[in-house]
């Protein structure tokens, strides 16, 4: 699974997917381009796995609430008999207000929005059910999977609706989903990870401990990666405002040193706890987290 | 000690400092603010980074403002009000005249009795000054409260060969009373030649002015030229009080060459003349007995024939043989003393300095045919001390001259033929004109029908002007030398002047005071003379500026060093009309406060410093904001 045809990468450029006018548009460009590039389709089929309960999302259908359930705990809960996809698919979208940084024509958000709709888009095509959730320091959007006609409509108008928030604070919203989601589902987190790194490794292990895989899209602005800067400015934190007036030259080998020290930190123990990281400049094209998905998803069969 | 400002209007610049601090105040937002995600990765040393912008800033803010500051009160020229002046101590200063007419003996001794008389009375807590004047002041005590040295400084003065003169004695009194209070005793003999000569000289209006009269000269005579006339020496001797005889002694080379009685008539002037054998030598003679001022009971004569000075007629070639021909015969007429050597050359062979080598003067008649190698050796030469009289005729090419000589050199238009003009001396006492008698209109009758129209273009002076107003001559400093330009002809095309009696000895003093700088004077002043040994009577050597020469090498020249005959002038002036003389008033303290301002200023220079501060305090401001 290789993309051969350097012309359609051009449907990959994030440069490119900032003049495309929606999501939906951005998404089918980017997953066709994609997939005209590989020599064989990843679409498998696979076989049915088992029932379960769960906290009921909006976007469930009502008929599948256990109103017993809601009778004796007073909370909604979703019987699941059985499955009505080859895998349930959550992406889980960082809308920090970190993630509203971006130097080129694409913040962070923006990338990780397009990158979600894509995977989207490609588990449609794939039957597999994707749901939304974005969080900051608490989950703020929230669409369960489904194959449901119009399912990849209502997440894709929920990804363009997304406005950068607080700071991250992975630990609530990782914590409720982990308990919400269907064990052995696949867990994609779309983050800058800019958060207690042992936090962060501790959401990812209880979604381990689940029995769900894990892919880590830990996407970093390209000025994130080289620290360009040259005149002295005051950065301005893009959670909470704090200031910090510098020279850049002088602060550029520790700043490197930091992000770097982060990078190597979320490859190796994540790594380790059998997630699957994967860094992303958002300044490159798209195809690698695509790749990465697919490689996943392969391994599942 | 406080301190003063010759400029305080300058001070105002010192607002300006507010410049840099408002720029300081609104430079906070100026850093542009970058949004950033990962600034948790800045925080390693973001404090420190902050806090040392903040101590930068404030580095710059307070280097800035200092520079600006430095340099309005470099501008207002700061100096520091000497200890002195802000005591507010009196000063009496004691002025003792030490001219030649002060020689005799008792009188000089009873002069400096009055003198100490006046240290002795002067105010206690006063400091006291010691001033001998003659020919030029010199403070021999400065100003000290031991009066002991002063008094012993009186004992040690000694009446000199030297003219009065007050005006520079009093100038360099107020010089030295600065801002102080002051009092000056003046012990003189109040002799009226005194005042002839000197620079202006004012007092401030509280300045006291004590003048102590040693009462008139004594019987005195005296001999006041002796000149070499032919094979004989005249020697003219006068002198005051009754008519007797006195005899006069001759000595050439320190042999005696004979004695001879002359009879001096009362109050009058007598002649008595020795014949010369001598071609060279230096004579001497003297009056057998010394009288009441010895300095001028002698005389001496330097018999050796002098070197002609070298005058140099610029003609155009071709211009016929009257051009230029006045001016030569003008010249060849001086008799000795002060006869030229005169060479006619055409300008066309002057393409170099070696036609004008050993040259005192040039004068320009005609340029037709000079290229600028010409005018340039014309203007060097006048560099050195020699003179130029340049005549601004229809063969002359001004815009040549000018443009060896510079911006400075005047701006001439030769104007067309109109109505007929004569020419008047400004100044009667200007050296070119002072011999003339003016009563009888020595220039008057000279008719000028064509002129050129002169303006000066730097410092100069106008010495003669035409009767519409027009300058005629005018003349100006070039380096060392003198130049002169005559707004007509002088080869009897737009006038006629060079037809007139005045004529030859016009040219004449013109050429003399142009080229005095290379050209010895007949002989020198006692105590004028920046030279060795030319305080008294005698003979000293004498060499023009530059080693300029004849031949080009160092010649001196033996010239005679006499009393100024006016030192002789029995006629005194009563002490009042010695006061009234001076100009007193609030401008002349204003003056003084200023001048001493000044003088102080200009010892401490201390805005050289602050500039040099401020100079320092940008170069670091420019390596702390590279930095920053």
């Amino acid at each position: 699974m290789r993309v051969s045809r350097p012309g359609e990468l051009r449907f990959l450029d994030p440069a490119v997917i900032a003049r495309l006018a929606t999501l939906e548009l951005r998404a089918r460009t980017i997953v066709e381009g994609f997939l005209s590039g590989l020599h064989r389709s990843p679409l498998r089929g696979f076989s049915v796995e088992f029932a379960e309960y769960r906290q009921y999302f909006p976007g469930d259908e009502l008929s599948t609430i256990d109103w017993k359930v809601y009778a004796r705990t007073d909370r909604y809960v979703v019987k699941k008999f059985e499955e009505e996809t080859n895998l349930k698919a959550y992406l889980l979208l960082d809308v920090s207000g970190s993630m509203g940084y971006g130097s080129g024509s694409l913040t962070k958000l923006e990338y990780g929005a397009v990158l979600a709709a894509s995977l989207a888009y490609l588990m449609q095509r794939q039957r597999d059910a994707a749901g939304l959730f974005t969080f900051d320091s608490e989950i703020r959007t929230a669409v369960a999977p489904s194959l449901r006609p119009g399912h990849l409509s209502a997440l894709l108008h929920a990804l363009d609706a997304q406005q950068p928030g607080a700071r991250t604070d992975v630990g609530p919203p990782f914590t409720r989903l982990a308990d919400a989601l269907a064990k052995r589902g696949l867990v994609v987190v779309i983050s800058d990870l800019f958060d207690d790194p042992a936090r962060v490794i501790k959401g990812m292990k209880y979604f381990r401990h689940r029995g769900c895989d894990v892919i880590v899209f830990h996407l970093l602005d390209t000025a994130e990666l080289t620290f360009p800067f040259d005149q002295p400015a005051r950065f301005r934190d893009m959670e909470d405002d704090s200031e910090i007036l510098m020279h850049p030259a002088r602060a550029r080998d520790s700043y490197l040193e930091g992000i770097t020290g982060l990078i190597d930190g979320y490859r190796r123990e994540l790594g380790a706890a059998g997630v699957d990281y994967q860094l992303l400049d958002t300044g490159r094209p798209l195809d690698s987290a695509l790749l990465a998905y697919l490689t996943t998803r392969a391994r599942r069969q | 000690m406080n301190i003063g400002f010759l400029s305080p209007l300058f001070l105002l610049g010192l607002l300006t400092i507010a410049i840099p601090i408002v720029l300081h105040l609104f430079r906070r937002r100026i850093d542009p603010i970058v949004p950033f995600a990962a600034t948790r990765f800045l925080r390693r040393a973001p404090v420190e980074q902050a806090q040392r912008r903040r101590l930068q800033d404030l580095l710059l803010l307070a280097l800035r403002a200092a520079a600006l500051a430095l340099l309005a009160i470099g501008f207002a020229r700061p100096y520091f009000a000497s200890p002195v002046d802000a005591s507010g101590a009196g000063l009496t200063i004691v002025m003792v005249d030490v001219s030649a007419s002060m020689g005799d003996e008792r009188r000089f001794a009873e002069a400096l009795e009055r003198a100490g008389d006046a240290i002795g009375s002067a105010p206690s807590g006063d400091e006291v000054a010691v001033m001998a004047f003659a020919a030029r002041p010199e403070v021999v005590v400065e100003p000290t409260a031991d009066r002991g040295a002063a008094r012993a400084a009186l004992e040690r003065l000694r009446p000199s060969a030297a003219a009065t003169r007050y005006r520079a004695a009093l100038a360099r009194a107020a010089d030295l009373a600065r801002t102080r209070p002051a009092r000056l005793v003046m012990v003189t003999d109040l002799q009226e030649s005194g005042w002839t000569e000197g620079p202006h000289v004012a007092l401030r209006g509280d300045i006291v002015l004590e003048v102590v009269d040693v009462g008139p000269m004594p019987v005195n005579a005296g001999i006041t030229a002796a000149v070499r006339d032919g094979n004989e020496l005249a020697v003219r001797v006068e002198g005051t009080g009754p008519a007797r005889e006195l005899q006069v002694a001759l000595a050439i080379d320190g042999q005696p060459a004979g004695q001879r009685p002359v009879k001096l008539p009362a109050d009058g002037a007598a002649e008595v003349r020795f014949p010369l054998r001598a071609e060279r030598g230096r004579a001497r003679v003297a009056l057998a007995a010394i009288d009441g001022v010895p300095a001028d009971d002698e005389r001496w004569v330097v018999l050796d024939p002098r070197p002609r000075p070298r005058a140099v007629v610029v003609t155009a070639p071709g211009a016929g043989r009257s051009e230029g021909l006045y001016v030569r015969r003008a010249l060849e007429a001086a008799e000795e003393p002060r006869a030229w050597d005169v060479d006619v050359v055409t300008a066309d062979r002057l393409r170099g300095e070696q036609p004008l080598a050993g040259a005192s003067l040039v004068v320009l008649v005609g340029t037709a045919g000079m290229d600028r190698r010409g005018a340039d050796a014309v203007a060097a030469l006048v560099e050195r001390g020699g003179g130029l009289l340049l005549t601004v005729g229809p063969s002359v090419n001004v815009d040549l001259v000018a443009s060896a000589f510079g911006e400075r050199f005047p701006r001439v238009r030769v104007g067309a033929a109109g109505a007929e003009l004569g020419m008047t001396p400004v100044d009667i006492r200007h050296p070119i004109f002072r011999l003339f008698d003016l009563e009888g209109g020595a220039f008057n009758t000279a008719r000028f029908t064509q002129t050129a129209t002169i303006a000066l273009a730097g410092p100069g002076s106008v010495l003669a002007r035409f009767d519409n107003g027009a300058p005629a001559l005018v003349e100006q400093r070039h380096g060392q030398g003198r130049l002169g330009v005559f707004a007509s002809d002088l080869s009897n095309r737009w006038n006629d002047l060079v037809l007139q009696p005045a004529f030859v000895p016009f040219i004449n003093e013109a050429a003399w005071w142009l080229a005095g700088n290379l050209t010895p004077p007949l002989e020198l002043v006692a105590g004028e003379a920046a030279l060795p040994d030319a305080d008294r009577p005698g003979v000293v050597a004498w060499t023009p500026p530059a080693g300029e020469s004849r031949n080009g090498s160092v010649a001196a020249l033996p010239l005679a060093v006499n009393v100024d005959p006016r030192e002789l002038d029995p006629d005194r002036i009563g002490a009042d009309d010695f006061a009234s003389r001076i100009e007193r008033g609030e401008a002349e303290a204003q003056a003084a406060r200023v001048a001493h301002a000044r003088r102080q200023e200009a010892e401490q220079g201390w805005w050289r410093y602050g500039l040099g501060l401020m100079l320092i305090g940008l170069v670091v401001e420019s390596l702390i904001g590279r930095r920053g």
